[in-house]
């Protein structure tokens, strides 16, 4: 039997039957589109999944990026994608036609991303680089620079980046120092960055970083930070790519997401590296920042895919694997039980469920509402920006953090098989790894929710926000089986309610590093209640769908969902009494604690 | 050059076959895909119109939810399509269904090419081309794993496969009908802006009737169709699980017992 590593299944369930994808095409811009075009996009999709990524999903892993001579050789598997996903129409699916694109709804191109990122996370990411960085100069570029640059990025020709950490400067951006100086119709661009993803390699014939940098002059801080493009060769006066002095110092080694180098680069080494500047001068941070709050979704969409791949691992070893008997059979001569038989194996395999499968759903509740951003305007377009803006930094980190949880519980499933690379997981639990940590860590996350995205337009995301989950809450109080986790998830918002007007009280009173000290800590209270949430949306589906006698193996799968949906209320939402009891307490332990008292 | 592909919807053998009544395949139960070799046929047809111009024009038998799969080939590259859409043409055997197929590549009046997947993935009849060829009075080839068409459009050299790894060249002439062996070539994805032209690309629905289809259903059917079942192994393993000296005392009671071979 083939690897599965994504439930085609699920992707539909969530598509067409919790988010009513269809219902998009109700409006002029998305018209075109019909259930079919979705289902043949998304059968495309697996296609390429179970053909081109997953294929060299191992093989990416054992044999990663070279380095050498300032030049990084990648497995011959990248050129192969990038050209599939340049010709597919892939790297600009959700573009206006007159810009290439097919107009595809983001939560279609969603469902195709989670599958793409299951199958082979490392190779996934090069397209999606791309698409976000030629995003970037279509949105602020002028004429010109979408002319020189942006056609052969979707054609998947030349690769995009993303470049904006420098040795000193990583959470820190306001700390950058590599510069900009003004020249003939281009800046001069000296400096170096460090950690940027497919920097340099060989799959294709160029690279185009959307840089920061600043010009010289500019103001300190955050307001002196502008964009540039900077093309690894630049195209000369006689339209002859050539050397642009931007020079691959070296690669990094790293635990997992092995597949895709991560680049040293200098910058101006011969000075003669030339930047275009992207729209207005220091307005740089604001416009990368388009680019980084996609990125952060599509980061948490990576760790919910790559869980599910190691999820169905699991689960197919659950199966066969026969160790040990049931608690009752006391004849050992009798044959022993396929491991999916014990409590403690389907409390895993569920666990992995409820997080996968609702941390997808909350990727799908963003891709939903930036649809609706598309088609409408005026309240409705706000009101949706908003709960993006807002729930952004859960849908970033909650999939980071607790993908790994539950990869890690797919690995308990194999035992010692599981630690060793006979089998995918190990390589499931390193690639995993990288996701709380890049486009944000979830420290950062924490701030920008409690610090900004909570409090932002007099709370009115935050009344938004409860308005949703209400309103699900609300439609799920009629159905007897879901009533009583309808109130509990009620009991919870009260709990983040509560919990917010503390802390809120706690940045009246001035005290900003004892109300962020434990930012990371809200955050989780929050994306906890925001996946009850969603699974609470979920069965609400499955009930109904359960009351239409549906074919054995859907009764099977509605069923499934719902003890998923039950698990997650039964053993996640109750963590939340102890995280709020400890936001509740105002101590400042931490920003009490001394460096020195680290010592020893 | 006019070149018919006929496609078979086939169920995904991942699927989870279950039989009703001895009858036919529980379908709720499963999914749909394209036959693998008829993906093959249509990336062949489509390769030889890149070369020689012309059209590609898929023909495929089955309820309505085949337009999925003939719009999987639109969404390839192929022109437009006919689909024979009648349940008593379904209720028939591979005679009844070639029958039909025929009679829409007449509406036509003909093609140079007439090519279909060697054989489908769930019934394994391999009848469909050479069938058809028959009706046409057309040359046909099977297991076709090379095309060379000259340039006169007419004249064509054929590999075919044979056991043992060898192959076999030919030469025929055009119209022929060619069935295509997996291997011959890498189907090509479907595009993005192929699938949104799909959605557009002609499809002409046909019935029985439509085409003069006279042989229908069972009645018109030269086999006749008993049951289906999932065969069960005379061979039975088993494994005696327990600690040496137990498990010894099991397989000789067994040897002695149940085989009463000792």
């Amino acid at each position: 039997m083939a690897q599965r590593f994504v439930s085609e299944r699920n992707l539909k369930f969530l598509l067409y039957e919790v988010f009513d994808a269809e219902c998009l095409v109700r409006y002029p811009y998305f018209s075109d589109h019909s259930r079919d075009t979705f289902d043949m996009v998304l059968g495309t999709a697996m296609k390429l999944g179970e053909e081109i990524l997953y294929p060299a999903f191992q093989e990416m892993d054992r044999k990663p990026p070279e380095y050498a001579d300032g030049a990084v050789r990648v497995h011959p598997s990248v050129k192969a994608y990038m050209r599939a996903s340049g010709e597919g129409g892939w790297i600009n699916a959700m573009h206006p036609y007159d810009a290439g694109g097919q107009q595809l709804p983001y939560m279609v191109f969603s469902a195709c991303g989670f599958i793409f990122c299951a199958a082979n996370y490392s190779l996934s990411v090069y397209p999606v680089l791309t698409a976000g960085a030629a995003h970037l100069i279509e949105t602020f570029g002028s004429e010109e620079l979408k002319r020189a640059f942006v056609k052969n990025m979707h054609a998947g020709k030349w690769q995009g980046t993303m470049a904006l950490t420098e040795p000193d400067a990583g959470s820190s951006l306001a700390d950058i120092t590599t510069t900009a100086e003004p020249a003939d119709g281009y800046y001069r661009i000296r400096g170096q960055k460090i950690f940027i993803s497919a920097g340099a390699h060989d799959g294709v014939e160029n690279v185009v970083h959307l840089m920061l940098a600043r010009i010289k002059g500019a103001p300190a801080g955050v307001k002196g930070i502008s964009l540039f493009v900077v093309p690894q060769r630049r195209i000369n006066d006689d339209g002859m790519l050539v050397f642009n002095d931007v020079t691959c110092a070296g690669i990094y080694h790293k635990l997992g997401y092995r597949g895709a180098p991560i680049t040293q680069l200098a910058m101006g080494d011969n000075d003669d590296c030339r930047g275009f500047l992207v729209g207005e001068a220091n307005r740089g941070l604001a416009y990368m920042f388009q680019m980084m709050n996609e990125a952060r979704i599509d980061v948490g969409l990576s760790a919910a895919a790559i869980a599910s791949a190691a999820y169905y691992a699991a689960l197919e070893y659950a199966k066969e694997r026969p160790q040990g008997r049931k608690a009752t059979e006391k004849d050992p001569t009798k044959p022993q039980a396929p491991i999916i038989e014990h409590a403690d194996v389907k409390r895993m395999l569920l666990f992995q469920r409820s997080v996968i499968e609702g941390a997808f759903s909350l990727i799908l509740q963003l891709a939903r509402y930036t649809d609706m951003c598309r088609v409408t305007d005026g309240a409705e377009r706000e009101r949706c920006e908003l709960l993006v803006d807002l729930l952004t930094p859960i849908a970033k980190s909650y999939p980071a953090e607790m993908g790994i949880h539950a990869v890690s519980q797919g690995m308990q499933c194999l035992g010692g098989y599981g630690y060793c690379d006979e089998f995918p997981l190990e390589q499931y639990y390193r690639d995993a790894r990288i996701h709380p940590i890049h486009e944000g860590t979830t420290g950062i996350q924490g701030m920008d929710l409690l610090g900004r995205k909570v409090v932002m337009k007099n709370g009115k995301a935050m009344a938004l926000y409860f308005d949703e989950v209400r309103s699900t809450i609300q439609s799920a109080s009629g159905d007897d089986a879901l009533s009583a986790c309808a109130d509990e998830l009620e009991a919870a918002l009260k709990t983040l309610e509560d919990v917010t007007a503390h802390l809120a009280g706690i940045a009246m009173k001035g005290e900003i590093e004892l109300f962020l000290a434990d930012a990371t800590l809200y955050l989780e209270l929050f994306g906890i209640i925001a996946i009850a949430w969603q699974w609470l949306a979920q069965a609400r589906v499955a009930r109904k769908a359960l009351q239409g006698n549906p074919s054995e193996s859907d009764s099977n799968f509605y069923n499934g969902k719902l003890a998923a949906f039950r698990f997650f209320f039964a053993y996640e939402l109750p963590r939340i009494a102890g995280l709020a009891r400890r936001l509740r307490n105002s101590d400042g332990l931490t920003v009490a604690m001394k460096t020195e008292y680290f010592e020893d | 050059m006019k070149i018919v592909v006929l496609v078979k919807e086939v169920p995904d053998m991942e699927s989870k076959f279950k039989i009703i009544d001895g009858a036919k395949i529980d379908e709720s139960q499963i999914a749909f895909k394209m036959n693998d070799f008829d993906a093959y046929a249509v990336e062949a047809a489509l390769q030889l119109k890149e070369k020689f111009g012309g059209e590609v024009i898929i023909i495929s038998a089955g309820p309505d939810r085949v337009t999925k799969e003939v719009r999987q080939a639109f969404a390839m590259g192929a022109d437009w399509g006919i689909h024979v859409n009648d349940p008593q043409i379904d209720a028939g055997d591979n005679f009844v269904v070639s029958s039909a197929l025929v009679k829409a590549i007449e509406s036509l009046g003909g093609a140079d090419l007439i090519m279909t997947g060697v054989q489908s993935e769930d019934y394994q009849a391999s009848l469909t081309g050479v069938v058809i060829a028959d009706m046409l009075g057309l040359a046909h080839c099977t297991n076709v794993v090379k095309i060379d068409v000259a340039a006169d459009q007419k004249t064509l050299t054929i590999n075919r496969e044979l056991e043992g790894g060898l192959n076999e060249v030919l030469e025929m002439s055009a119209p022929a009908v060619l069935t295509i062996q997996s291997g011959i070539n890498e189907p090509r994805y479907p595009t993005l802006p192929g699938i949104m032209k799909a959605k557009k690309k002609r499809l002409d629905v046909k019935k029985a009737a439509d085409l003069g289809v006279a042989e229908l259903g069972e009645a018109g059917s030269k086999t006749k169709f008993i049951k289906m079942f999932f065969p069960v192994s005379d061979h039975k393993a088993e494994i005696i699980e327990g600690d040496a000296k137990t498990a010894a005392k099991t397989l000789v009671d067994k040897l002695k017992n149940e085989a009463k071979v000792i």
